[in-house]
């Protein structure tokens, strides 16, 4: 950081070839678009050129850090988008081709899971959203999550507990629906 | 979903979002040139805000909405004391009649330059009254009005003509209006008319 804010190129490269993943990350899972989630991940970096010597190593991890300033952006954005209507994102569809195909039907259920589990994320309430992404998906601690929330880390707790609460309700009404609906299905075929 | 598969879910997941190399790979070299641009302008210093500075405007915006406050009730109250010194002070109800006796004259009430305030303004004196002058007279309607407790009068130009109709005699062959104070209640209503005389003009 210290060689960064001292403008030193590859100390800015090094940086961004291990964490842009972890930025991008946390910026895909919240805004839910590729596109954003880039635009994002440059601003974040661009944040760090410029801000890079108000990095304090003792209260957070780089990772915490970066995290903390990916959520800034990535609600900014959010807020931004509220008034405008998404075009169709174009970006690859994250699911079943990525998955090994050893046991098709295994793997197929697993990647359904896995898409269902990226959709009831993203219609998780904001503050839920972001706990969620950072300590499950991204695997932070609770005082890392709270110093990139500027928060305590029994909110954290607390807010974690509660988006779990809701995202389990949400994977279970998506497993329910299906089924719901096949039966309809059979239903009209009867009748 | 299970504890454990959703764990397991949240693991693939994490690992399958990635950005496209590509992709990563135009904005490292994108923010590298920047980087260099930036060098090569002029260097900005880092400015770090001081931890109560946030604190500090909100304290400055709470003590001008206080001070916002503190002026509209000190203005409300010096026009309460105003609209006191006009009107009788709230009391438990009595008999218009006695109330009437505790009102100022009508010339202390400082009513707007309006067409309606020219037309309640007082008129000069004339010579002669043809109606004989009286007290204040209980308005016939009041009956059924609640009680009077505060209010103003208000003088005003009356038809001669209208006058038996709020129980006043008037004297024959009279048809220009004539001056009244008319006593108007708490509620807006008018509670009792009494005639202007050319002694009650003299005292104001």
């Amino acid at each position: 950081m210290i060689r960064i804010s001292g403008g030193d190129a590859a100390a800015l490269s090094a940086l961004f070839g291990r964490r842009h993943v972890d930025v991008y990350r946390v910026a895909m899972l919240m805004t839910g678009s590729a596109a954003a989630a880039e635009d994002v991940t440059q601003d974040v970096f661009l944040a760090v050129m410029r801000d890079a010597a108000r990095f304090e190593p003792g209260r957070a991890t780089v990772t915490a850090w970066l995290c903390g300033i990916a959520r800034n952006h990535a609600r900014r954005r959010l807020h931004r988008d509220l008034r405008m209507v998404p075009f169709p994102d174009d970006s690859e569809p994250v699911g079943p081709e990525t998955v090994a195909a050893a046991d098709p039907l295994r793997d197929l259920a697993r990647a359904q899971q896995i898409e269902s589990l990226r959709r009831a994320v993203l219609t998780l309430p904001l503050k839920y959203r972001e706990v969620v992404v950072l300590c499950d998906l991204q695997d932070l601690s609770y005082a890392d999550a709270a110093t990139a929330l500027e928060c305590s880390i029994g909110t954290v707790r607390s807010r974690l507990h509660r988006g779990r609460t809701l995202l389990y309700a949400k994977l279970r009404a998506n497993e329910d629906r299906p089924a719901a609906h096949g039966k309809k299905k059979i239903a009209g075929c009867l009748a | 979903m299970t504890a454990e598969e959703y764990r397991q879910a949240a693991g693939a997941l994490a690992h399958q979002t990635r950005m496209p190399p590509a992709a990563a790979a135009r904005m490292e070299q994108r923010l590298l040139a920047a980087m260099v641009s930036a060098q090569s302008g002029p260097a900005r210093p880092v400015t770090r805000r001081p931890a109560g500075q946030a604190w500090r405007s909100w304290a400055v915006a709470a003590a001008s909405i206080a001070l916002i406050l503190a002026a509209v009730s000190m203005w409300q109250r010096i026009l309460g004391d105003r609209r006191d010194a006009a009107v009788a002070p709230s009391a438990p109800a009595v008999p218009v009649m006695q109330a009437v006796a505790s009102l100022p004259p009508p010339a202390v009430i400082d009513l707007p330059m309006s067409h309606a305030a020219k037309r309640m303004r007082p008129t000069p004196p004339r010579r002669e009254d043809p109606v004989t002058p009286s007290g204040f007279v209980a308005l016939p309607w009041t009956a059924g009005l609640p009680a009077f407790e505060s209010g103003e009068i208000v003088r005003m130009e009356v038809p001669v003509a209208s006058l038996p109709a709020y129980g006043i005699d008037i004297s024959s062959g009279a048809d220009r209006p004539v001056e009244a104070d008319i006593l108007i209640g708490q509620d807006g209503l008018a509670r009792a008319i009494r005639l202007v005389t050319n002694t009650v003009r003299s005292t104001q």
